[in-house]
């Protein structure tokens, strides 16, 4: 089963919000969806409902040499969570370290999470460059790039677009766009929106509104819909789900969103 | 030589016939039968087959009859006694020569008539002529031209090859203003010398366009006008001109007073189908100052729009025929504009365009002159002399009067012959225009029509004949309402003494045959007269209710559109919904928020999706009773950008228009339409009194009750 990879430039963007609400989507019609949590922040978990004080996490099986898998945390049907956990800087060292010896860590030493046959894998980077996105490279399917429809983002645009996010140069045809938090009440998000739909095209994968629902549903802990049935937010990012399966080869049931076939 | 010779033989073989069928004079016995069988005979024809050859046939056979009629009435019924009699019988001669060469020239122009096809564009948009799109404005409200210029700028045709401009006429600031935030032209100029054909020349001397497209100020354009005109220019270098229909989606006073939400065809229909089609098969269709293209090079070699006559536009199509430009009619409506609001603004404006027509018969008359072909002539003359209607047709109407009041019969002979002779004449002509026209104009509302206008016109048409010279442009109001019920008793106050009149005549008529002792009566004259009258007096009544003006509080077009939409809060909260229905001024969106997060929070801003585009409008939201089905919202006044976006939804798409065809014509069920809608706007008051007592009576009842 295939792994996205979310990741972006910059902050803020949106990143662990769409990671977690396309992990709840897709496990809500029917996959098996684990998320991932590759930023040292640790904030992931919170979203699906785990507690503030539950700090456990990957990061700390390292010395045991324990499978990441023992770490996860099932939180709804069909839903696993893999937080990062409460780390020391000599512990991220010592990651990053693992990263840099061995390129094929997550494929062969934790194939049962990155290499298994029925487990869709939604990984959640920090941002900007790490060592951790470098070592997903062998194992991603899809990167899906969140940004907002800002001044900012307009450079970001080009260079993702002359392929120099990734050192990887392989890896640059796997990627799509989304534009987060869009308000076309703004004349310069319009603008941006023309301005990525031109030069992205099929890369652009969706665009999601802006929308309070997302933060007071996080707050919360409940999934958008719960709070707002008709969510802008929610919606659109129904519809990046629905796109996303299907750039990645998934049969998607229009109605249930229900992933009948997996990618060969 | 040869072909001339045989085309010369059948002439002589076929003229004959009918030049013997109109000359014979019969009894009136014969002449019953000879009308009842052409009548038989067409009736039959006409339900054969709908072919065109049978309709001209039925042509052919109305022109003999009508003819015959008409040779009768000069051989053999203007023998008349006194010198007042011979006055007012060759008055009534004339009008009816005047109503027959009409009917001659209408049968001519509409019996072939060309169904133009779009000629689509070169797929090479750099072969695609550049175009200024003119909107000329002098007093009217910024807000009817905002839509018009917003809807123009949504105009498919490359960027870089289509400028708009506003040419304002009244020098207005705010028109500058908006011109400048909209991304348009603005012209104007330091006199307003020779109106609205002076604003557009002037215009031409600052603009570099190959074409001109030109929308009135209320006329709001669909986004395939471009796409559905320009291509002919590039086929036909030689043309000058496409002219497509002008279409109101407001109601015409008479739509609005008469019809009273009958499904009956509006009085341009005619015009913007049968006659300019067939016009078109000429190559005749002429110019009606909006909705159409026009070619810069045509109109620098004849100097300019026209600016002799009031109606410029017609003037100016003629004289770019004269020089041997071509010109199209296009049937496809691709702009609505509005209609005029009140009776006595469509007399007004009916009076500029009688004036102008007949401007043009005299100053520059269709017949004489240089560079026409003989049925460009004739289709020119057609229109330059239909405005002559208003004095033949108040004949008409009073003819009758003659004989009931005063004993002055103004047709030598007996009765019996002429209604014989008349029978199939007045029949057939009006059931053959009904067989060519019938989806375009139901039978006898023509005449509703030309006797509303015909009393008001009498005077300025004949001044304007005598002295052509003189003659002012006015402006038609536009976009406004009728606040409340009224009668506009001013507009009609003719009618009214006319009817007034006629009522009396019968009324007299009939004590004098009460009293054969005491008046020298025929019955035949008699009934002839009261019928003829009777017919002229519901007619009247028809054209006196129209001036029940209604209100007509809508100002704006309402679109039931589903579409998808967001739904901005104050606290920042985004919901979708779709739509339900869309007007300039609000919308109604299906409710699809929980009522508690709805509650303290309102909606202020709603953003329309749409396939091409997307706009977001500020609202601010009406009060409905919590979980109600629809949210009702009504727009603020917003940026240039979202109001361009509202009337592209509203208005720009290609099919906003299309409409189905009407229901045939009937002659009977038509003339008893217009019986109905004249009872019904007649008791209209009464009716809702009626309801209204009703109404109050339960409410009493009911606040009985519950005491």
């Amino acid at each position: 089963m295939p792994v996205i990879s979310i990741c972006s430039p910059k902050g803020g963007v949106g990143k662990t919000t769409l990671a977690s609400n396309l992990s709840y989507i897709f496990s809500q019609s029917g996959t098996k969806v684990m998320a991932v949590d590759m930023d040292p922040q640790n904030a992931l978990r919170l979203y699906f409902g785990v507690s503030l004080a539950d700090e456990g996490g990957f990061i700390a099986s390292l010395d045991s040499q324990a499978p990441w898998l023992n770490s996860a945390l099932n939180v709804g049907r069909n839903l696993y969570v893999l937080p990062f956990g409460k780390s020391t800087y000599e512990m991220r060292r010592n990651l990053d370290q693992i990263f840099i010896n061995e390129p094929d860590y997550l494929k062969t030493s934790q194939s049962a999470i990155f290499n298994a046959p029925d487990l869709l894998v939604i990984i959640d980077f920090p941002p900007g460059y790490s060592e951790a996105l470098k070592a997903a490279a062998c194992i991603t399917d899809l990167y899906v790039i969140p940004l907002n429809a800002d001044a900012a983002s307009v450079s970001l645009l080009s260079q993702i677009k002359d392929g120099d996010l990734f050192e990887n140069g392989e890896s640059a045809n796997k990627y799509c766009i989304v534009l987060n938090q869009v308000d076309n009440r703004v004349k310069i998000n319009r603008e941006i929106q023309d301005f990525a739909r031109s030069n992205f095209q099929d890369k652009l994968a969706g665009t999601v509104h802006l929308d309070t629902s997302v933060t007071e549903a996080a707050a919360l802990q409940v999934p958008i819909s719960g709070f707002n049935p008709s969510s802008a937010a929610a919606f659109d990012i129904g519809m990046l789900a629905r796109r996303l399966g299907t750039m990645l080869g998934f049969t998607v049931n229009e109605d249930t969103m229900i992933i009948s076939q997996g990618q060969d | 030589m040869l072909k001339f010779l045989k085309l010369l033989g059948v002439l002589l073989i076929v003229i004959p016939v009918p030049v013997f069928t109109i000359i014979t004079p019969m009894s009136h016995t014969d002449q019953y039968i000879f009308g009842l069988c052409m009548i038989g005979g067409c009736v039959l024809l006409n339900h054969l087959s709908q072919k065109h050859y049978i309709s001209v046939a039925l042509i052919l056979i109305t022109v003999v009859c009508s003819t015959r009629y008409m040779y009768f009435r000069l051989t053999q019924t203007l023998e008349l006694d006194s010198l007042i009699e011979t006055i007012f019988g060759y008055l009534l001669f004339a009008a009816e020569i005047y109503v027959y060469c009409i009917l001659l020239l209408s049968f001519f122009q509409m019996s072939w008539s060309l169904r133009r096809k779009i000629v689509p564009l070169p797929e090479d948009t750099s072969k695609w002529p550049t175009v200024d799109v003119y909107v000329p404005t002098y007093n009217e409200p910024l807000s009817l031209v905002r839509d018009t210029v917003l809807a123009a700028q949504c105009i498919d045709y490359p960027k870089d090859k289509l400028k708009i401009y506003i040419l304002d006429d009244g020098r207005r600031k705010e028109f500058a203003t908006f011109a400048t935030e909209a991304g348009v032209g603005y012209i104007t100029r330091t006199d307003n010398a020779h109106a609205k054909a002076g604003n557009l020349n002037h215009a031409m001397q600052l603009t570099k366009g190959e074409l001109i497209a030109i929308f009135d100020c209320d006329h709001i354009s669909t986004r395939i006008f471009l796409q559905a005109t320009v291509g002919a220019f590039i086929k036909d270098p030689r043309l000058a001109l496409l002219q497509t229909p002008h279409h109101f989606y407001s109601p015409d006073p008479i739509e609005r007073n008469l019809y009273l939400g009958r499904n009956i065809p509006t009085e341009g229909e005619l015009f913007y189908g049968p006659v300019q089609r067939g016009n078109d098969n000429w190559n005749a269709a002429f110019f009606c100052g909006s909705c159409a293209v026009i070619r810069r090079a045509a109109l620098n070699s004849i100097g300019g729009f026209a600016f002799e006559t009031v109606t410029e536009d017609a003037h100016t199509a003629l004289r770019l025929q004269r020089h041997g430009w071509n010109t199209a009619y296009l049937d496809k409506i691709l702009a609505g504009g509005l209609a005029t609001e009140r009776l006595i603004l469509h007399i007004i404006q009916r009076n500029r365009w009688g004036r102008g027509m007949i401007q043009i018969f005299r100053l520059d008359n269709p017949l004489l002159g240089r560079g026409l072909t003989l049925a460009q002539r004739l289709c020119y003359l057609s229109a330059s002399m239909y405005f002559f209607f208003a004095l033949p047709r108040v004949i008409f109407l009073t003819v009758p009067l003659f004989y009931l009041l005063f004993g002055i019969s103004v047709v030598h002979g007996s009765a019996e012959l002429l209604f014989a002779y008349a029978l199939p004449h007045l029949f057939l002509s009006v059931y053959t225009s009904s067989r060519l026209n019938g989806r375009y104009r139901y039978s006898f509302w023509g005449e509703v029509y030309d006797i509303l206008l015909s009393f008001p016109l009498v005077l300025p048409t004949l001044a304007v004949l005598f002295s052509p010279h003189k003659g002012k442009f006015n402006v038609t109001d536009k976009g406004g309402t009728v606040d409340k019920a009224y009668f506009d008793a001013r507009a009609v106050r003719a009618h009214i003494i006319c009817a007034g009149l006629l009522l009396f005549s019968m009324v007299f008529g009939f004590v004098k045959y009460l009293m054969p002792e005491y008046f020298d009566i025929q019955l035949g004259a008699l009934l002839l007269n009261v019928a003829w009258a009777t017919f002229n007096l519901s007619l009247l009544l028809a054209a006196i209710c129209v001036a029940r003006e209604t209100p007509n509080l809508r100002k704006t077009q309402r679109l039931e559109l589903k579409a998808p939409v967001l739904l901005y809060q104050q606290s920042g909260i985004c919901s979708r919904s779709t739509l339900n229905d869309l007007s300039m001024t609000g919308c109604r969106v299906e409710n699809s928020i929980d009522q508690d997060l709805l509650d303290d929070d309102p909606v202020t801003d709603v953003e329309i999706m749409s396939d091409f585009s997307s706009a977001s409008i500020p609202v601010e939201m009406l009060h409905d009773a919590p979980g109600a089905k629809y949210l009702r919202f009504k727009f603020r006044d917003s940026d240039v950008d979202s109001h361009r976006e509202i009337v592209r939804l509203l208005f720009s798409r290609a099919d906003t228009w299309v409409a189905p065809p009407h229901e045939k014509d009937n002659v009977l069920k038509s003339y008893f339409t217009i019986l109905a809608c004249t009872y019904d706007s007649l008791t209209r008051n009464i009716r809702r009194n009626r309801a209204l007592k009703k109404q109050r009576r339960k409410e009493e009842a009911a606040r009985g009750e519950a005491a």
